[in-house]
C-alpha cells in the first residue's frame, strides 16, 4: 500500500533532523576518552535524561506502529503493556535492583550475573542476549522501512539502509552519553508528534465518547475493544491469565531488570539516588504511552476500517490527516522513535559483546582506548546483521508478536536466575547454570509444539511464564544438590565503594 | 521418530496439565482479575510507605523531605496507576 511522497517542507524538516541527530553524536564523540566514557557516558548523565532514554529506547518505532496495529485489531488492552506490563517492576527495579548492580560497578547484566554465579552463567547470557540483540535490530530496521515505504514510497531495502547510516554514525562516534542526549531530544518529539496524531484524530471523529460509540458499533468482533482486562478464552493473544502471570510477573520485570539495553543507561547515572530518580521518572512518562499510541489504533478503525494489514495504521494516519510541516514533524518523531530503539540496542549489544565476551574470555589486559575501538567495531557488525535480518521480521502476523516472541525463549529464564540471584544466597553458579540452559530448552520447546497446546496463535506471555516456573525450579533443586558460595552474594549485596576498581 | 510425531508425543502428556489450567483461570470473574491488580498496585504501594527514606547522599534523614524523598514520586505513580485503571 503506497500513500504517496512528503512535501518539501516535510523533506526539510526530516533532513535537518537527521543531519542535526548526526551532527551532535559526532560533537560528543569528541569528549570521549575511555571505556567507561563510552560505555558508560562517564557516569555523568542526568537522570531525567535517563529517564526519557529509557522510555524512547522501549516504545520505539516498533511499539508506535505495532501497538497503534495491534490495537487497532485487538483494543485498548493493549494498554496493558505499559501500564500493569510496566510501572510495577520499575518501581520495584528503581528500589532493589538499581541499586545491586550501581553498588556492584558494572557494566552489563552478564557481569553481574558472572560475579554473583560464573564465567559460564555470564558467556551463555551475553551469547544469547547478544544474538537476540541483532534479531532485534533488524526487526526495528523492518519497522522503519515498512513505514517510509508506505509514507513515501522508497524502496525498504534502500531505507533499511538509510536508517542504519544515520543511527550508525551517532552511536558510533558518541557511545551512551550521545544515545542518551538523542534519546531525551527523541522522547520530545516523539510526545508531541504522537499526541499531534491523536487529538486530530478524536477531533475529526467528535471526541472519545463518539470513538467508543462508533467502534462498539462496527461489530461482535469489536465488543471488547474498550476493556483492559480480557477473559482467557477472548480470541486476542492478551487474555488477562497471560498479562498478570506472563506481562506483569514474566516479562515485564525481566524487561526493565534484565534488559541491558535498558539497564545500561542508570548505570551512567550520576549517584545512585539519580539513577533510582531516572527510572521512577520513566515510570511517570509511561503512563501517559497507552494514550498517545493506544488511541490513533482505536481511531483508526472508525477512519480506516477494514485496512490489510493492522500495522498499517499508524504511518496510514500520519499520512491522511495531517498537513505538510506537520507530516515532516511527526514523520522526524517517528523516526527518532526508531532510532532511538536502534541506538540503544546497537550500543548495548557491542557493550555485552566488548566486555562479556572479548575482554573476559579472549583479551583481558588491554587499555580502555583497545576496549572502546572493539566496541566500535562490534556496532558496525551489528549493524550489518541487523540489515541483513530485517527481511525475516516480516513474516509474522504482528511485528509486535514478533518482538515479544523472541524475548519470551529467554526472558523469563533469565529473570529467574537474577532474581534468585539477589535475593537466595544459596542459589549457587550450577544451579542457575542449569536453570539457564533448560530454561531457554523448555521455551524452545514450547514455542516449538504452541499449535498443539495453547489456544492462541501468539502465546508467547505463556511461554514466558512457565520458562520462568521452569528455571526457577531447576535452579533451586540444583542449588540445593551443590556446595553454596555465601561469598558471593555478599559481595553483590553490599557492592564496592570504589567501583572503577571493579571489572 | 519424525518431528511431528515427537511433538504429538510431549504435548499428549503437555495437554491435560494445559487444559485443566485454561479451564481453572477461565473460571475466575473478570471482577476478581481487577481486584487482583488493584491489589497489587496497594501491596507495592504500602512496600514504598514502610521502606527508609529515599534520599540524596549526603542529605539529612530526619524530617519530612516531600520533594527529594523518592517514595513519594513512586506512591504518585502508583496512585495515578490506579486512577488510570478506575477510568478504563
Amino acid at each position: 500500500m503506497k500513500l504517496g511522497t512528503l512535501s518539501g517542507i516535510d523533506v526539510v524538516i526530516v533532513f535537518v533532523y537527521l543531519i542535526g541527530m548526526m551532527w551532535f553524536g559526532i560533537r560528543i564523540g569528541r569528549f570521549i576518552k575511555t571505556d567507561k566514557d563510552y560505555f558508560l557516558g562517564g557516569r555523568k548523565l542526568p537522570w531525567w535524561a535517563i529517564g526519557m532514554s529509557m522510555v524512547v529506547s522501549d516504545i520505539g518505532a516498533l511499539d508506535i506502529v505495532g501497538v497503534a496495529g495491534t490495537a487497532y485489531l485487538y483494543g485498548i488492552a493493549m494498554a496493558n503493556f505499559e501500564w500493569i506490563g510496566c510501572i510495577p517492576a520499575m518501581i520495584i527495579g528503581a528500589f532493589i535492583f538499581i541499586p545491586f548492580y550501581w553498588r556492584t560497578g558494572v557494566f552489563t547484566i552478564p557481569e553481574f550475573l558472572g560475579r554473583r554465579y560464573n564465567q559460564f552463567v555470564r558467556t551463555v547470557v551475553a551469547l544469547i542476549v547478544g544474538i537476540f540483540m541483532a534479531f532485534l535490530l533488524g526487526v526495528f530496521l523492518y519497522t522503519a522501512a515498512k513505514a517510509i515505504n508506505i509514507l513515501i514510497g522508497w524502496p525498504e531495502y534502500a531505507s533499511i539502509l538509510g536508517v542504519a547510516a544515520v543511527v550508525g554514525v551517532y552511536t558510533l562516534f558518541g557511545g551512551l552519553a550521545a544515545v542518551v542526549y538523542t534519546d531525551a531530544i527523541q522522547c520530545v518529539i516523539m510526545f508531541v508528534g504522537s499526541a499531534i496524531i491523536l487529538i486530530i484524530a478524536l477531533i475529526k471523529i467528535g471526541g472519545w465518547g463518539e470513538l467508543v460509540t462508533a467502534v462498539t458499533a462496527m461489530g461482535d468482533q469489536y465488543s471488547n475493544h474498550f476493556e483492559l482486562l480480557l477473559p482467557v478464552d477472548s480470541p486476542t493473544p492478551y487474555g488477562w491469565a497471560g498479562i498478570l502471570f506472563g506481562l506483569s510477573f514474566v516479562l515485564s520485570p525481566a524487561y526493565w531488570l534484565g534488559n541491558q539495553a535498558i539497564v545500561q543507561r542508570t548505570l551512567g547515572a550520576k549517584s545512585e539516588y539519580e539513577a533510582k530518580k531516572s527510572v521512577l521518572w520513566g515510570a511517570f512518562l509511561k503512563l501517559f504511552i497507552p494514550i498517545i499510541l493506544v488511541g490513533p489504533g482505536l481511531a483508526g478503525i472508525v477512519l480506516h476500517p477494514g485496512l490489510e494489514s493492522s500495522d498499517d495504521i499508524y504511518p496510514t494516519l500520519i499520512h491522511d490527516m495531517l498537513p505538510p510541516g506537520l507530516t515532516g514533524l511527526v514523520f522526524a518523531a517517528f523516526l527518532a522513535a526508531l532510532m532511538s530503539s536502534v541506538d540503544s540496542y546497537l550500543n548495548s549489544a557491542a557493550t555485552l559483546w566488548t566486555k562479556d565476551i572479548y575482554q573476559a574470555i579472549f583479551v583481558p589486559d588491554k587499555s580502555d582506548r583497545h576496549y572502546m575501538l572493539v566496541g566500535k567495531t562490534f556496532i558496525g557488525i551489528f549493524l550489518v546483521l541487523g540489515v541483513i535480518v530485517a527481511p525475516i521480521a516480516g513474516k509474522f502476523p504482528t511485528i509486535y508478536g514478533y518482538f515479544q516472541t523472541v524475548f519470551s525463549i529467554f526472558q523469563g529464564p533469565l529473570l529467574a536466575i537474577i532474581g534468585l540471584g539477589l535475593l537466595w544466597p544459596r542459589a549457587t553458579g550450577i544451579g542457575a547454570s542449569f536453570g539457564l540452559v533448560l530454561g531457554v530448552m523448555t521455551s524452545s520447546t514450547l514455542f516449538w509444539m504452541k499449535d498443539l497446546i495453547f489456544s492462541t496463535s501468539e502465546p508467547f506471555l505463556y511461554i514466558a511464564w512457565w520458562a520462568f516456573i521452569a528455571a526457577l525450579f531447576i535452579t533451586v533443586a540444583v542449588s540445593l544438590m551443590t556446595k553454596p558460595d555465601y561469598s558471593k552474594h555478599r559481595m553483590v549485596s553490599r557492592g564496592t565503594a570504589h567501583w572503577e576498581d571493579k571489572r | 521418530m519424525g518431528g511431528q510425531a515427537l511433538k504429538e508425543m510431549i504435548s499428549s502428556l503437555i495437554l491435560p496439565f494445559a487444559d485443566f489450567m485454561f479451564a481453572v483461570t477461565n473460571a475466575i470473574p473478570l471482577g476478581v482479575v481487577r481486584a487482583a491488580v488493584f491489589a497489587i498496585i496497594a501491596v507495592l504501594a504500602f512496600w514504598v510507605i514502610r521502606m527508609p527514606a529515599q534520599l540524596p547522599e549526603n542529605e539529612e534523614k530526619q524530617g519530612l523531605h516531600l520533594l527529594k524523598d523518592l517514595r513519594f514520586f513512586a506512591l504518585g505513580v502508583l496512585v495515578l496507576q490506579a486512577l488510570l485503571y478506575i477510568v478504563f
